[in-house]
């Protein structure tokens, strides 16, 4: 019979090895990183713009965003989506805050079939009345469905809270911003955006000589040149409100979220108060985690991020939370945070906390899409690669009282912004 | 190619092996042969609390997270109608501690009434966070009864209400335990920088020595044929009226599946799916579409549900649906074939990439007897024909087969 108290030795990850992408030039100086992936005759390639919501309204980026497919000047209406459907492609569209990316997932055999297709769908896209009416029409009642739950009621008051509600990280979208819309306006986001300057390419998968070559020969073929974006200026109009209680007719739970603007990825202590945050809700492991759902039971669950934006950060703790619960989860979230900036953690939990890290940091590079994600959350916000092995060298030197210092140090209890959620 | 070997343990646990050299991680996957199907009707929602429950600790387990987080890892479990599935990602040089952790608590569980009182509390919240709270959360709890009578899928994953939930006591969690969770009803399967006599070692080492109890059978009523269409109308707190049809079909393992499973992508999958041309029309009946199959191990269900833009009313919506599934029965153009074939490979290519998809995958093909379906399955997709497709049309969608649920809203958007 086996003894299965005794645990098995455990190794302790210490060292990370990164891949290091290929770099070529397009004939317009826009980079094209090429990343090795598994060997499967797969590839995807990201179109990374300058084009997000804060270059305008959230509205109007994730609008155009999401007409690319629909149709373009050489394969108008369902042509575009026909001519990628038949070679298997998938094609994806996404904008967040700073960036606007599109995607398209092939067969390498196929490779030269559908980047064409691809491009024309980022830079010359129809934009036609009828179609942008239905896709406001859809935009409209998906959004009034969020806003039904405690999540998006949430964040509409919570992140104008954070920025200012003029400033470009404070704006939200709702539900009638989808009923006044201009094609002008959508047309003119397009062009003013979505150009081969404003842009840089990404390709990871299976990176063969003649992947490479149709990639950089059918990109040069496909400029659509125009002006880098400049970032909007920051207006400072910072609310007075700091805490908003909401009621929703509609819910079963409460919920609670606070949080605080933070550093960004740029900053030097970025790596040291992402380790403290981890360790305050950012695994299972974590305070909020195992206070306020594994010993209360008050939530499936409860987490704290940081949250980065090309120009600053966000840290964001939220949780929807049982009905009668609010006010004491709210007080639970204050009595972590400030436990953890009087008191040092023990060596067992640091412990705990760096081996997780450096195991999540180990896979954060394997596979096709950790390695897009790696390459992308380092390089879109101005990173060099080796920011992974500088994460890796952090945690093994990282200590109890560093942990104490980035707690006191970013969040500030007086400058909490917190939304709670109540049943009717 | 998922290349793989694979022994049975004495004590009848499956065990399954992928090498992988190129990562430095790991997947151990065991699944358990137990989903919603085999509870009690009284205690519906068991199989996914005792989920839940498995991560309370066990004989020589304090906390079970805590040594996947030391181990450098990560780990969660999903409970479906027929199975619950446990997975652990860590460092390969590790794998070890997740043959330990797993062995352990398959052997004994240790649910103190502290940790049941929190595990029901939690349960509860994400019955209200998943079900109760989202516009059309409820949707199952009220599909699943009417589409079957008999079959114990006629009740939802997460339970029928939480009463019952909140009525599990030790006894009950430990006898759940006791009938489901041993050896013989489990297949273990590991993915990634472990070779394959390595992971049978382990696997001997840590779990050889569980005994398999006699076995109990678990009686799942078989549904009987349907005869007659169903109708239910119910009013509900959603912004837009939402039709909801299913038509019962065969199980997961018969041709049936993969014909249908293509056909609903022809319908859906996409932008230049059917549906999706529906939907993007500036006057469009509907602002979602969507058709699916259930995959359900024994007979399942093909579905297609959607939700309607304000101007118009059910009787368009599923005068609309009819219309477009009797197309679909007259004709199948080659090029759709040729799309959805193509589609189908290049997921399934993406599919085979990481450990994690490659570990679950080879569990659920040796679950249902043959292992190497994880890659011939392939092969069977890209069989189906144009005529296939239309065939099985015509014997799944019939008007006296047909469940069909309907959402008013109580305050319709304008």
């Amino acid at each position: 019979m086996i003894d299965r108290s005794i645990i098995p030795e455990i190794e302790t990850i210490h060292k990370l090895n990164p891949f290091t992408p290929n770099k070529v030039l397009l004939d317009n100086n826009t980079p094209c990183f090429f990343i090795e992936g598994p060997k499967e005759p797969v590839v995807k390639i990201n179109l990374v713009l300058n084009a997000g919501a804060k270059y305008g309204s959230p509205y109007i980026a994730k609008l155009v965003n999401g007409l690319l497919a629909e149709g373009s000047q050489k394969y108008p209406g369902n042509v575009l989506v026909e001519e990628l459907d038949k070679y298997g492609a998938y094609l994806f569209s996404s904008v967040n805050n700073d960036f606007a990316t599109v995607t398209i997932v092939t067969q390498t055999q196929y490779l030269s079939d559908v980047l064409p297709v691809f491009f024309d769908a980022a830079y010359s896209p129809q934009i036609k009345e009828d179609i942008l009416n239905a896709q406001c029409k859809r935009s409209h009642s998906a959004l009034v469905e969020a806003y039904m739950q405690n999540g998006a009621l949430s964040d509409a008051e919570f992140m104008p809270m954070v920025f200012g509600s003029n400033h470009f990280y404070g704006r939200v979208s709702h539900p009638e911003n989808y009923q006044n819309v201009k094609r002008d306006d959508v047309v003119r986001f397009h062009s003013e955006f979505y150009n081969s300057n404003n842009a840089f390419l990404m390709v990871v998968g299976d990176i063969t000589e003649d992947v490479k070559n149709t990639v950089v020969s059918i990109a040069n073929q496909h400029m659509h040149f125009g002006k880098v974006a400049q970032f909007p200026k920051i207006i400072d109009s910072s609310p007075s409100d700091k805490r908003i209680i909401l009621n929703n007719p509609y819910t079963q739970q409460a919920s609670v979220t606070m949080g605080l603007e933070s550093i960004g990825k740029k900053s030097d202590d970025y790596i040291s108060l992402k380790i403290a945050v981890i360790l305050l809700g950012g695994f299972f492991g974590s305070r909020l985690m195992q206070n306020v759902r594994e010993k209360s039971g008050y939530t499936y669950g409860i987490y704290a991020s940081l949250i980065s934006f090309q120009q600053t950060g966000l840290l964001k703790i939220s949780s929807d939370v049982k009905g009668d619960k609010a006010f004491e989860v709210e007080q639970q979230i204050l009595d972590n945070i400030i436990d953890l900036q009087k008191n040092k953690v023990s060596t067992m939990e640091l412990q705990r906390l760096k081996n997780y890290i450096s195991g999540d940091l180990l896979n954060s590079f394997d596979g096709l899409f950790a390695l897009d994600s790696a390459f992308l959350s380092t390089y879109m916000y101005g990173l060099k690669l080796d920011f992974f092995t500088r994460f890796a060298d952090i945690i093994n030197d990282f200590t109890a009282d560093k942990l104490m210092e980035m707690m006191n140090k970013y969040i500030e209890l007086d400058k909490l912004s917190t939304v709670i959620v109540t049943q009717q | 190619m998922i290349k793989f070997e694979e022994i049975t343990l004495n004590n009848g646990l499956k065990v399954v092996a992928n090498y992988d050299p190129f990562t430095p991680m790991a997947t151990l996957n065991i699944l358990y042969k137990v989903g919603s199907k085999h509870e009690n009707p009284e205690q519906t929602g068991m199989a996914h609390l005792f989920e839940h429950l498995m991560f309370s600790g066990s004989a020589n387990v304090e906390d079970f997270d805590a040594h996947v987080e030391n181990a450098g890892g990560s780990n969660n479990a999903y409970t479906t109608s027929d199975y619950t599935n446990y997975y652990i990602t860590l460092p390969a040089v590790n794998i070890e501690t997740a043959f330990w952790l797993e062995s352990d608590r398959m052997a004994e569980p240790v649910i103190t009434q502290q940790k049941l009182d929190v595990q029901k509390n939690v349960v509860i919240e994400e019955y209200k966070q998943r079900t109760l709270n989202p516009p059309y959360g409820d949707v199952m709890l009220n599909f699943l009864p009417l589409i079957y009578q008999q079959h114990s899928y006629k009740w939802p994953v997460i339970g029928k209400n939480i009463q019952q939930i909140e009525a599990v006591n030790l006894d009950i969690a430990n006898a759940f335990h006791a009938r489901f969770y041993h050896p013989s009803n489990a297949v273990l399967s590991v993915s990634g920088n472990v070779k394959p006599e390595k992971v049978f070692e382990l696997a001997q080492k840590w779990f050889g020595d569980i005994a398999r109890p006699a076995f109990v059978s678990c009686v799942i009523e078989k549904e009987p044929l349907q005869t007659a269409s169903r109708r239910s109308v119910l009013e509900r707190d959603v912004p837009l009226d939402a039709i909801f049809m299913a038509w019962p079909m065969q199980g997961r393992d018969s041709t049936q599946f993969v014909q249908s499973d293509l056909l609903t992508d022809l319908l859906s999958f996409d932008r230049s799916s059917r549906f999706y041309q529906l939907l993007n029309k500036e006057h469009a009946v509907f602002a979602e579409l969507d058709a699916h199959v259930s995959g359900t191990i024994d007979n399942g269900t093909f579905v297609v549900s959607g939700k309607l833009n304000p101007e118009f009313t059910i009787d368009n919506g599923i005068s609309l649906i009819e219309d477009e599934l009797s197309k679909v029965k007259s004709g199948i153009a080659e090029n759709e074939v040729l799309k959805v074939r193509n589609k189908a490979v290049t997921s399934n290519r993406i599919s085979r990439l990481d450990h994690s998809n490659k570990a679950p995958a080879l569990a659920f093909a040796a679950m249902l007897g043959n292992t190497n379906h994880v890659n011939t399955s392939i092969d069977d997709y890209l069989k189906v024909t144009a005529d296939d497709m239309q065939k099985v049309a015509t014997e799944i969608i019939q008007d006296h087969k047909a469940n069909v649920l309907i959402y008013t809203a109580k305050n319709k958007l304008k």
